[in-house]
Formats: structure tokens, sequence, C-alpha cells
């Protein structure tokens, strides 16, 4: 059997290799569901982008995409052996339009009338409804197709099968033994949700309930985790007895806990109410009073102070409160604890302690609050900065991330990939903000010198985006040497055309870059970065950094600042002034 | 409307009893769409359109949201034109906090570009400053999503799910460069667990509860933001669970737009010879509609239509209307259309993948065609439009019209009477019956 994984990723700009564990869990739902037992071959390498635009406007061509692929078969392998997967599930659902899926049915009939392919797998994240324009496409195949054959599986991921072909009607079918399949590519709830809760750095001043002030300078924030949060909620409440009706739950800083919490509820058909309301409102206390215990959910436990007080209140109130409390955050370091013999505590994820201020430095500093649920500031503040300096330290800039064409390197950096290490998953967040902030084009990638702290902070970057963002790395040798040219880029790409960076710059376009660096010392990387997007007729939209050395507008040589920039934080220490003495 | 209390040298404040009984659009009891535009051609018929007008709210006991957007629309329009109009808030505080819990004061500011207090009476001014008491946020996960009690003006996520929102050019949220992403991130909206269980337990039927993100919301806000010349764009939705109202039990969900009629779009195509019809449909997608047209007011005449029919030069406005509905039909037509399906026997004809591309892109005009297969043959639900002089109401044909007529989908239409102003953009209402739940 001849694979070929049309992997699709919808609101990408351009291509990425595929993971093998893609292909490999393509050959296993191949063998499943045709009952082949042999060798299957396949040779993917990339995955096939439709960005917004395309999405929108232009929804044809993921027909003509899919096609295009699909003609690379060789010729020499018998039609009955060659087999395209095309795989929807790195997507959410909501974004499959129906008018992207009726053209997809257009390339598949098109493959099938002139004999490229007629064996077709196609999987969806959910299953489209039956009564769509694009299931009853399918249903009307054979009358499309004539007198060609034809199988085509529609598979959901959560093993859902309905299987066309020219001779038999429509066959539907649940089948457990893929979604265990699919489960293992998709990563492990507990996994993901640890890369989505960000420790923030601020002056995050509380009053607790019982009117204390105090302050901190971490905070958490979990974004873009629903349905991993409702995955372990729904995980940890299997374990708990049939006793539990109700929910009280504290969750105003943590929405998407929240959401989960409710979501649950709703599934369950138990009450799920505000503690605050609880209460405040008789009526709603006296309707979670009975035999049923209530559970109690909070965002964050520290000391634990805040959830004993709920637990007397809701018990003056007459709610029986069940003796395992659940946590989005259990802080202490450790999962579950115990508090004073009353109630266990089980956190979703766990995190140090708050460090106990006698008195807070930031409120000496006169320094004001910082918001729990959102980012105040689009840069960082300084204090926040030289925090995060202080603990990572310095080094010396390597020697081969120096640009070519002017200055002298630095003898002194942060340490910046301590800095992301420690860091970077609020760095990435900060950034993601500001970025968020600009006019956006639909269809975006990030281009970037191929250098560790950069890759670092993409890779960062790409865990807060919805959608996977393309990212092309391109050498700093290859740019050294577009450097010393004067930034001509023609020869580089013919000398490179077989590069990872360059396939992925000729698959591209109508998109605009965003220029991402570490630090920016002489903007002179993404000068050469920004006349590489013109050779290749793609353009530039903004330029990106964590530090900027850089930032003033007078610049020597009569040279143009770069418009558009992103900075976390601006050090004016231009690297076109070092020497001087 | 009384002149004498302008005759005086001290500004009176207007009031209800300014105006007589012929300068008001009185709205009483439960109001819908029908009701609204009733009153206002009694207002039309009664003078001058550009008198001043009070739109009177103060006996109204439930609103609908369509029957909000319409009004919303009117009174863009009003503005536009020069005209004045002021209106009376309801008496009864329900209905106050249920238009305070879905912005309508916002929503209305944003589409006339006029402070809320200067179109409310000045007497009612007061209610904007009253605490609302109705929406608590406690009981079951619709009413969470319609309140959440937890809201603050810095959070990130809307107080109330289902209120309106108004995407403009020039928001500081939205670009002209990010308008494309309105349908794609309010389908994200849609399409989140909460939001996807709420549907699950309150919709009829067992079909796919994804599909109302992934066709309805995209499809919906995706023609939208294509309509030519809108710069405002409204959504709204509301779960009816009224005993009270005239809804019934459904789920509705409102799109507003400011931009060209979708009849002088497509009549603008026809008049270019361009044709509308991307290309020429399968036999399967043939289905019959029986339309019956009407003057409002007066008798309808039936006709029977294939979606496969040919859309004539000189069609008329209702013919275009409902023909937007068809699969294949759009303003943005290919140059050249195949003879058979688009894409058949390609292979013959192109030599190279790229020759293939070229053909295959831009076929458009299927997403008011998959909206209207989910929303009536999936859910069982119905899909009306005002645009133009017309308004355009569907669903899928019962047993008796099915038999009889071999209809698939039953379709009136309804031509206003000239003294009302063609309606300011379009406005579509999808309408989802909710199942009984004890």
């Amino acid at each position: 059997m001849h694979l070929k994984s049309l992997i699709i990723k919808m609101g990408t700009a351009g291509i990425s290799p595929v993971k093998s564990e893609e292909i490999a869990l393509h050959d296993q739902v191949a063998k499943y569901l045709m009952g082949h037992s042999g060798i299957i071959k396949n040779d993917t390498q990339y995955t096939i982008p439709i960005n917004y635009n395309e999405a929108v406007h232009e929804v044809s061509v993921l027909g003509s995409k899919v096609l295009s692929q699909l003609r690379k078969f060789n010729r020499s392998i018998p039609l009955y052996d060659r087999v395209a997967v095309v795989d929807f599930t790195s997507n959410p659902f909501f974004i499959l339009r129906e008018p992207l899926l009726l053209a997809l049915a257009n390339g598949m009939l098109e493959s099938i009338k002139d004999s490229t392919c007629q064996n077709f797998i196609l999987v969806t994240p959910k299953m489209p409804g039956d009564e769509g324009a694009f299931v009853e496409k399918l249903g009307h195949m054979t009358q499309l197709a004539g007198a060609m054959k034809y199988s085509i599986y529609l598979v959901s991921a959560n093993g859902g099968v309905k299987h066309f072909s020219h001779n038999q009607e429509p066959v539907l079918s649940k089948e457990d033994a893929l979604i265990e399949l699919f489960q293992e590519v998709q990563g492990d709830p507990l996994q993901k949700l640890e890369a989505k809760c960000v420790r923030r750095l601020g002056h995050f001043r509380k009053t607790s309930v019982q009117g204390n002030v105090k302050c901190r300078q971490f905070s958490y924030i979990m974004h873009d985790c629903n349905e991993e949060l409702l995955h372990l909620l729904e995980q940890w409440w299997s374990e708990l007895p049939d006793s539990i009706g109700a929910i009280v739950y504290d969750l105003g800083n943590n929405h998407e806990f929240k959401e989960a919490v409710l979501t649950h509820a709703s599934k369950k058909e138990i009450l799920a109410e505000r503690i605050d309301d609880v209460l405040k409102n008789e009526d709603l206390a006296h309707s979670m009073v009975g035999d049923k215990r209530v559970v109690l959910i909070v965002d964050v436990v520290d000391s634990g102070e805040t959830l004993q007080y709920y637990l007397s209140k809701l018990k003056v109130a007459g709610l029986k409160i069940h003796d395992k409390a659940l946590t989005a955050i259990n802080k202490g370091g450790h999962k579950t604890t115990l508090l004073a013999g009353q109630i266990s505590v089980d956190g979703l994820v766990a995190r140090d302690s708050d460090v106990v201020m006698d008195w807070c430095p930031q409120c000496g500093l006169d320094l004001v609050p910082t918001s729990e649920i959102a980012e105040d500031f689009l840069m960082l503040r300084t204090y926040d900065f030289f925090f995060m300096l202080e603990k990572v330290g310095w080094e010396a800039e390597p020697v081969t991330e120096i640009p070519q064409n002017g200055g002298e390197g630095y003898e002194r950096v942060p340490n910046f990939t301590k800095m992301l290490e420690e860091f970077g998953d609020w760095i990435a967040f900060k950034l993601y903000n500001a970025i968020s902030t600009r006019n956006v084009p639909d269809n975006w990638f990030v281009l970037q010198p191929e250098e560790a702290a950069s890759s670092a902070l993409s890779v960062r970057l790409n865990e807060c985006m919805p959608e996977e963002l393309t990212v092309v790395r391109v050498p700093r040798s290859v740019i050294d040497e577009a450097q010393l040219t004067g930034n001509v880029w023609s020869d580089l790409l013919v000398k490179h055309q077989s590069s990872e960076w360059a396939n992925q710059l000729r698959s591209m376009s109508n998109a605009g870059a965003l220029v991402l660096d570490i630090f920016n010392g002489s903007d002179s990387t993404c000068r050469s970065l920004k006349a590489l997007l013109i050779q290749v007729e793609l353009w530039f939209f903004s330029y990106a950094c964590l530090v900027d050395f850089n930032p003033s507008i007078e610049r020597q040589h009569g040279s143009e600042p770069v418009s558009n920039r992103i900075s976390l934080h601006d050090w004016h220490c231009p690297r076109e002034f070092r020497g001087c003495s | 409307m009384n002149l004498q209390n302008f005759a005086t040298s001290e500004p009176q404040l207007l009031s209800r009893t300014s105006f007589l009984s012929a300068d008001r659009l009185s709205l009483e009891g439960s109001v819908m769409t029908d009701d609204f535009d009733a009153a206002l051609i009694k207002f039309l018929r009664n003078g001058d359109a550009s008198r001043p007008a009070l739109l009177d709210m103060t006996n109204v006991s439930y609103v609908d949201i369509a029957a909000l957007s319409n009004m919303i629309a009117t009174l863009s329009q009003r503005c536009d034109l020069g005209c004045t109009t002021h209106l009376a808030y309801p008496a009864e505080k329900s209905v106050r906090d249920f238009l305070a819990t879905w912005r309508f004061p916002d929503a209305l500011t944003r589409a006339t570009l006029r402070p809320f207090e200067e179109i409310l009476l000045p007497e009612d001014c007061h209610y904007m400053a009253e605490d609302q008491t109705t929406y608590s946020g406690t009981g079951d996960g619709l009413s969470k999503l319609e309140f959440d009690a937890d809201w603050h003006p810095t959070s990130l996520t809307r107080r109330n799910f289902f209120e309106f929102l108004s995407f403009a050019d020039g928001d500081s949220k939205i670009s002209p460069t990010q308008h494309s992403s309105i349908p794609r991130e309010e389908g994200r909206s849609w399409a989140r667990p909460l939001v996807s269980q709420i549907l699950k337990k309150h919709l009829k039927g067992e079909k796919s509860r994804s599909d109302i993100a992934r066709v309805i919301i995209y499809e919906s806000l995706s023609n939208a933001v294509r309509h030519p010349k809108a710069n405002l764009i409204q959504v709204v939705s509301r779960f009816s669970r009224s005993a009270k109202s005239k809804d019934k039990k459904t789920l509705r969900i409102c799109v507003w737009d400011n931009g060209e009629s979708i009849i002088k779009t497509l009549r603008n195509a026809l008049d270019n010879e361009a044709g509308i019809r991307s290309f020429i449909l399968p036999q399967y997608m043939g289905e019959r509609i029986r339309v019956d047209i009407s003057k409002w007011g007066g008798k309808s005449k039936t006709y029977h239509i294939s979606q496969t029919e040919e859309i004539p030069s000189d069609a008329t406005d209702a013919r275009l209307l409902v023909a937007s509905l068809f699969p294949g039909v759009t303003s943005t037509r290919l140059s050249e259309v195949p003879p058979v399906d688009p894409f058949d026997g390609l292979s013959s004809t192109c030599s190279t993948g790229e020759e293939v591309g070229l053909k295959l892109e831009k076929a458009p005009g299927m997403g008011l065609y998959a909206l209207m297969r989910t929303a009536l043959d999936q859910f069982q639900g119905s899909l009306f439009i005002r645009s133009g002089m017309h308004n355009l109401k569907i669903r899928v044909a019962h047993d008796a019209y099915r038999v009889v007529d071999s209809v698939r989908y039953k379709c009136k239409i309804t031509e206003y009477p000239p003294e009302v102003p063609t309606f300011k953009g379009n406005l579509l209402v999808i309408k989802l019956p909710l199942r009984e739940i004890p």
C-alpha cells in the first residue's frame, strides 16, 4: 500500500515538516480500516497549509492542493494500492468550513475520475452533520463519479466512521480502537495544561476574605486550556463517590477553569454556584442542603486560609462539604495537601508557594498593583526585567551570532537562554499580547535567525497561538553570507534551494513576516531578513525582539530605522556605538 | 407632534406627551419583528416620513432580538436621513434588565453614532443608573452564560455570551485587515466546551451541535463581512425559554450588517452581464422550493422553483432574494461558466497541476447554501432575511407540502409597501427549535 499523508494546517502560511508520529498514525488507521497487513510506504515530507485568506475567499485551493499532491503518486503504483489520508485533526473543528470541505470533495472527485487516486481516508476532529452539504455530496459520489470505483472513509477523532463506496450505500460504525490511536498522538492533557499555565511577574495585591492585604510577586494565568481542564476535572471527578450532588466554587480569576467546572456540572446535571452567592442568598444555600455532599473548587490554594474560611462559613450555612476539594493550582510543591486534618486539596498542577514578605519592596517603590487576570502593560516593567536579569546573569554575546556588517560584539548581554528557560512562558505570553495589538494580517509567519535563544522564543510563542504558526529559521551562516554581499539574496536562494527554510519560503504567497530575534543591536539582522523577503516576494509586517538595544530613531550613516517594531524592553546601547570611549 | 411645546421661550424637555399617537411607533405586549414592521408602516402612513418619531416601548412585556436588530437598522437609517427618533423605555423592569444585559443601548449607539441618552426620552434617562436584578448568574449553565457574575470591565470575556456584539471599521480591536477574522473568532467562541454543552442540552434532535459554530455562525458572519460597503456588523443571540414569548422555544441568532443589500449586489452582477451562477449544479442539488409571494397585507401567489434553474437577467427582487440561498450563486462569478460541473474533465483540458489549480480557484457561492442546509435540514429550524424591500422566511416543507408539491423547502416572501424606505443593510435571523426540558 502506498500512502500520501495530506496533513492540512489551517491558518498557517507555509509548509512545515510532518511529524513521524503523524505518519505512523496514518499507517495504522489505513491498516485498520482497509484490512491491510503488508508494508505501507509513505514518503510525505511536508504539511499542506491553507491560510485564512484562502479559507474565506479561495476555498477551492484546498481541492487543487490535494489534487496536486496526489498527482505525485508514481504512475507505476497500481491504482488500488494508492491511498490518500487527508488529516484535519490538528485544526479545531469550527474552522473547517463547509465550502472548504466541498472543495475537497471536488478535488477527490476529479482524482477519482482521472484515475489518480480512488481510496481516501478523511480524518476530522468531529463528524460533520449528515444533512450538511459536504456529507450530502459524499453520499452522491457514485452519481457524480460515473462508473469509476472509489472508497471514502470519513473518520472522526472520537471513533465515528462513515464509509462511502461505489458499490454500496453509506455504512456507519463506531470504532473504539481508533479513539485510542488518535489519543496517543493528541498528547497528554496534563502536559498541555502545564505548558499553558503561565507564571507572571508583577505586583499582585490581594485582600483576603479576612481583610488582610497581601502582596505577591508571582501570579498564574491559564490560557486557552478549556479542553485540558475539562478532561482533567472529569478524570478527577470519576474517582469521587456517588454521594456528590453539587459544586460551590470561587473561580473569579480563572475563567478557563470556571468554564470547565460549569460544563461538567451541566453534563452531570448538578448545581454549581459561586461561594459568594451561596453565602449571601439563603434560598440558594438551602437548595444545596440535603443528603448529597458538595464539592469545593477554587483556583489557587497556598496557605489554605481562604479555603478554610469558606469551609467554616459553608458549614454554618448547612452545606455538607466533601472532605476533598479541588484547585487548579496547588502551591507548596505538592499536588495534594492536607489542611489542618479537615480537608484534603487536590491540585491539577503544583507550583511553589508564595514567598512570605514582611515588607513589599514594590509597595515601597510605589509601584501600582498589576491585574490578576490580564496583562496591564505591553512591555516588561523595569522592576521585572532586572529581577529576571538578577536570576539569570550575564554572558558574552556568542561570536557566531555577531552580524558581519557592522559593530562589535557585546561583551555582556543577559543570559537569554537561561532567561527563556526560567521565564519563557511569560515572556512569550507578553510577546503574544503585544503582537495581538498590532494590525496582524490574516496570513503571517515568523522569520528568524536560527539561533538557540531566538528559536526557543518562537517555540514558546507557538504555544500561545490558537493555530500553529509557521516558523522559518535561516541559519546565521547564511545571513552572514548575505550581509557580506550587501544583502543580495538571489544567488544564495539558488545555492540553498533544497534547504528547509528555502522550501518553506517558496511554499508561501501573499504572506506577511514577523521578523523575530532575541535582541536587537543594530537593526542589521532585521534588514538582512527584510531583503530576503523582498527577494521571495513576501512582505514584512513587524519586527519583534525581547530587548531592543537600539530603540532610538536616530541612526548613523543615513540608514532608515526599521519601522513597526515591538520590543518588551528598551535599553539604549546600540551596537554601532560600541567601541566609542 | 404637539409643536406648542416648542413655541415658548424656555426649552421644554421632550416627554411621552410631546408626541401624538400618530407620531408614535407603539409597541405593546410581546414584540416580534412583524410587530415592529406593522408599527413602522402605520407611522409612515400617518404623515411625512421625516417627521420626529417616538419609538414607544412603554408597554412592552417581551421583545424578540430580531425585532431589536430591526429597530437598530431602522433608527440608524433615520439618523442617516436626518430624521429625529426618540425612544420611550419599557415600564416593566424585567424588560429593561433584558435590554441592559444584552447591551442594547451600546448597540444602538454604535449603529446610530449618537449617545443613547440623546435618543432616550429625558424622563427615562434615570433608568440608565438602575441596578439590573433579573439576571443573577445563578442557576443552570444557560443562566451562567447569560450573566457572568464575576465579570469585570477588564475581563477578556463577555459579561453575557449572547449580548450584542458590534464589529466596526475603525474599531481598536478590529481593523479593516482583520474584518475577515470576525467569522473565525466568533466561531471559536461558539465552539468552546460550555457553549457546546448548552447547545447539546437544549437543541432538539441528536445532530452534530458542533455545526452551529462551524456552519451557522461562521457562514452567517462570513457572508456579512463580504457585503459591499459593510462597515458595521452586529451579532446577537438568545435562547428563548419564556412561556410568554411568541418565540416559542428557540435559539435565535441575528446578524445585521449595514452594507449593500444582497438583492442589489446580485442585481449589479446580473446587470453587468456577468451572471450570478458560478457553475451549473449537479442534478442532486436541484431541490424544489414552494415560494409564496405577497405584498404586505395582501394575498399571496404561489410559485415552484428549482435551485438548478437559470436565473434570468430580468429576475425580480424577490427571485434574487431566494436565489441568494441557492448553491453556487454569488456576485463574484467566474469569468466563464463551464458547461457542466466545473471540475469535470479537467484533466483532459489541463496538462499541469497549476492549470488545474487555476480552474479550481474561486468557485464561491456555497456559504449561504451550507448555512441553509444545516439550519433547515439538520436542525429543523428556519431562516429569515430582511433586505431591500422584502423579507423572506424559509423552512423545510412539512409532509403535506412535500407530498403534494414535491418540494423540499417552503418559502414566504413579503414585499413592503412603497412608503417603507429600503431596509438599511441585511438582517439574517436563524431560528433553531429547542427541546422541552422538565
